[in-house]
């Protein structure tokens, strides 16, 4: 409890100090500066392709901290502290269930909101067919879908990925020039996640260099599951209706396994109880003749 | 199992023998083997089959007294024909309730396995089931009012701030992806819109660098640490390497077996029409045979033939072979063909008494008059 009411007390604060900066941002509207940080980390238990997509993102996210794995996946509302401390606002948390799925938190720390997502389709940078390169810390573009500003959730949503994966110029690890492009498109109501490098051809010709893109990496695919109010906490303000858990899928294809078996073993009884009845001999007339 | 097998065989054997005991002694002795059967009843299966057998044994021992006493052995057989029937039906039933039992045992261990395999599956989902349960329990929340709020809370560009874009470097894609739920699992078509979309992106930001006059590509001598190391790159490149070889060995290898493939096309057309070759000239050859045999007193005829199968057959000579040959002869016995014979030594053909007169050794007496000179001839012209 202690501990507790000593967080309310940093959330406070930090509350005072955000609001100030607010004014101050009132008050000089020019001198606005995208301060985001993020801290990177994991759950244990999870596996090396998601351990692979973690430091893809470590790589592609300059303005990134990581940390180490988390031991709890019950007390997630570790993670805020864990974010102060590491003087991060925002948060990307992995969490590996079963040794087969992935979700993954991005959270405003402290304040909230954070949403939960199932990752799938992950394509980690060290494949062998994506063939783009960047610069380690250049600044990307960040492209989203139109379908971002339809829906208040998605709205929220997409801020959410700019405050993220949107490079602030104050940011110490960066590199001039912009060589890459991180794009967001939602598609079949999935956040699908690609990135490109800029490739530019001088023909000579033309006054303007001719441009290609070519991926780099990695690729997933998000779900939203829910939006929590609170940072790791709070009432859930929006669930995903279309979300069907892997859990409940891998369920759904083990009753059908034993939907087979249990067919199997019916029509093994039935063809028992046909056989029985077929061997029942009709009384022989024989067995009258010699009465 | 086993035991019960046995026990039938001894049971039939018994029945046997108390048929034959009750055929030979007939009517007095039916109640002995009665309480004989009785002794040996075991179980209930048993009793009816020995009722059965009873019930068979007073219908023959009935018969046998209405009929002759030699009539007996014919019945005799009968029954024993009748009791096998009766046993063969017995078998059978016994075993149907023995595929019962099984069925049921079968059965139990199925049910068994499949509590086993809830259960594993319980142990499996325990973990994440309340969770699933209560989702599955409530419904979708969209609570937009709170969804709103939140934005509002962490927006960056709040109405009093205008950002500058380079800040956040964010553009919205304003055109349709053209990928709907259908088309999604079309890759190619899926991947092409993200790339439309990164790349119109891209050219929208490249844009707005030239706008502020800031540098947007990287020259090619900036050099730096990059997302993925050389080693990556190398390993990347080399395996692009090795993909392009291995189609080009594929497409080589199968222009290969094309090549092949008509090769052998030709091949086999060559070797076709050297047999038609063949099969034309023998029947050439028939023909002929046919022919000489038909007209064998025709000489002309075979000679002809024959000519023009040795002219066919040997190279044809050149004009000045020909002429030589006319001239000097060709073939033939060479030794002795100058000496003279009887005959070429009679051969006055070749002489005359003219030539003779002509050129004899002499000299000038029968030459020609040499033409007169010019003046004699003019002379003589006037």
């Amino acid at each position: 409890m202690a501990k507790l009411s000593s967080n309310d007390d940093n959330e406070m604060e930090v509350d005072e100090i955000q609001t100030k900066t607010e004014e101050k941002k009132n008050n000089q509207p020019k001198e606005f500066k995208n301060r985001q940080r993020v801290m990177l980390l994991c759950s244990r238990g999870i596996t090396a392709r998601h351990r692979h997509l973690m430091s893809d993102l470590q790589a592609l996210l300059p303005h990134a901290k990581k940390d180490s794995k988390l031991d709890s996946k019950s007390k997630l509302y570790i993670l805020n502290e864990l974010a102060d401390i590491n003087n991060c606002n925002n948060c990307i948390y992995f969490e590996g269930r079963k040794h087969t799925d992935l979700y993954m938190w991005i959270s405003k720390t402290p304040n909230g909101p954070s949403i939960k997502f199932h990752v799938t389709n992950i394509h980690t940078m060290s494949e062998l067919h994506l063939t783009g390169n960047c610069l380690k810390g250049s600044r990307p573009i960040v492209s989203f879908d139109k379908t971002f500003d339809t829906t208040p959730h998605y709205k929220l949503i997409k801020e959410v990925l700019l405050h993220n994966f949107s490079t602030p110029t104050t940011s110490r690890r960066i590199k001039p020039f912009v060589d890459h492009v991180i794009t967001f498109s939602i598609v079949d109501g999935r956040i699908w996640f690609r990135n490109y490098q800029i490739v530019e051809k001088n023909d000579g010709t033309k006054k303007e260099k001719e441009m290609s893109l070519v991926e780099i990496g990695p690729r997933f695919v998000l779900q939203v599951m829910r939006i929590f109010d609170g940072s790791f906490c709070g009432s859930t303000i929006f669930k995903n209706g279309d979300f069907v858990s892997p859990n409940t899928i891998r369920r759904f294809q083990k009753q059908e396994m034993s939907m087979k078996y249990k067919s199997r073993i019916n029509r093994n009884l039935e063809h028992a109880k046909h056989l029985q009845e077929a061997n029942n001999l009709p009384s022989d007339p024989l067995d009258e003749v010699f009465q | 199992m086993a035991k019960r097998g046995k026990g039938k065989k001894n049971t039939t054997q018994q029945k046997k023998n108390n048929v034959e005991e009750v055929v030979e002694e007939q009517v007095p002795e039916l109640e002995i083997t009665e309480e004989k059967q009785k002794n040996n009843k075991k179980s209930n299966k048993n009793m009816k089959n020995s009722k059965k057998d009873i019930k068979i044994t007073e219908e023959s021992n009935n018969e046998s007294d209405n009929d002759s006493s030699d009539d007996a052995d014919i019945d005799n057989f009968i029954s024993e024909q009748t009791i096998n029937e009766d046993n063969n039906i017995e078998n059978e039933e016994e075993e149907e309730e023995e595929n019962e039992e099984e069925e049921e045992e079968e059965e139990e261990e199925n049910q068994e396995t499949l509590n086993e395999l809830e259960e594993e599956a319980d142990e499996d989902n325990e973990e994440d089931n309340e969770e699933d349960n209560e989702e599955e329990e409530r419904p979708a929340i969209n609570n937009i009012p709170a969804l709103n709020k939140r934005y509002n809370d962490i927006r960056l560009d709040t109405p009093g701030v205008k950002i500058p874009w380079i800040e956040l470097q964010a553009i919205t894609y304003n055109k349709d992806l053209g990928v709907d739920d259908k088309t999604v699992h079309d890759d190619l078509k899926r991947e092409l819109a993200f790339y439309e979309q990164g790349l119109s992106a891209a050219l929208e930001g490249r844009k707005k660098y030239k706008a502020l006059n800031k540098p947007f590509s990287r020259p090619d001598d900036y050099f730096a640490e990059m997302v993925k190391t050389d080693e990556q790159m190398s390993k990347i490149r080399q395996n692009m390497i090795e993909e392009s070889e291995s189609i080009k060995n594929a497409e080589a290898a199968k222009r290969q077996r094309d090549l092949k493939k008509y090769g052998k096309k030709v091949q086999t057309e060559k070797i076709l029409e050297k047999n038609r070759n063949k099969k034309m000239e023998m029947e050439k050859i028939n023909r002929l045979k046919r022919k000489r045999s038909d007209n064998n007193d025709d000489d002309f005829d075979v000679s002809l033939d024959f000519d023009d199968n040795k002219n066919k057959n040997k190279p044809q000579k050149s004009k000045k072979r020909l002429a030589k040959d006319k001239k000097f002869g060709f073939g033939g016995r060479k030794r002795g063909s100058k000496q003279n014979t009887a005959e070429s030594t009679a051969d006055m053909s070749g002489f005359s008494h003219k030539k003779m007169k002509e050129s004899s050794f002499g000299g000038n007496k029968n030459k020609k008059a040499k033409r007169p000179g010019k003046s004699k001839r003019m002379a003589a012209r006037r």
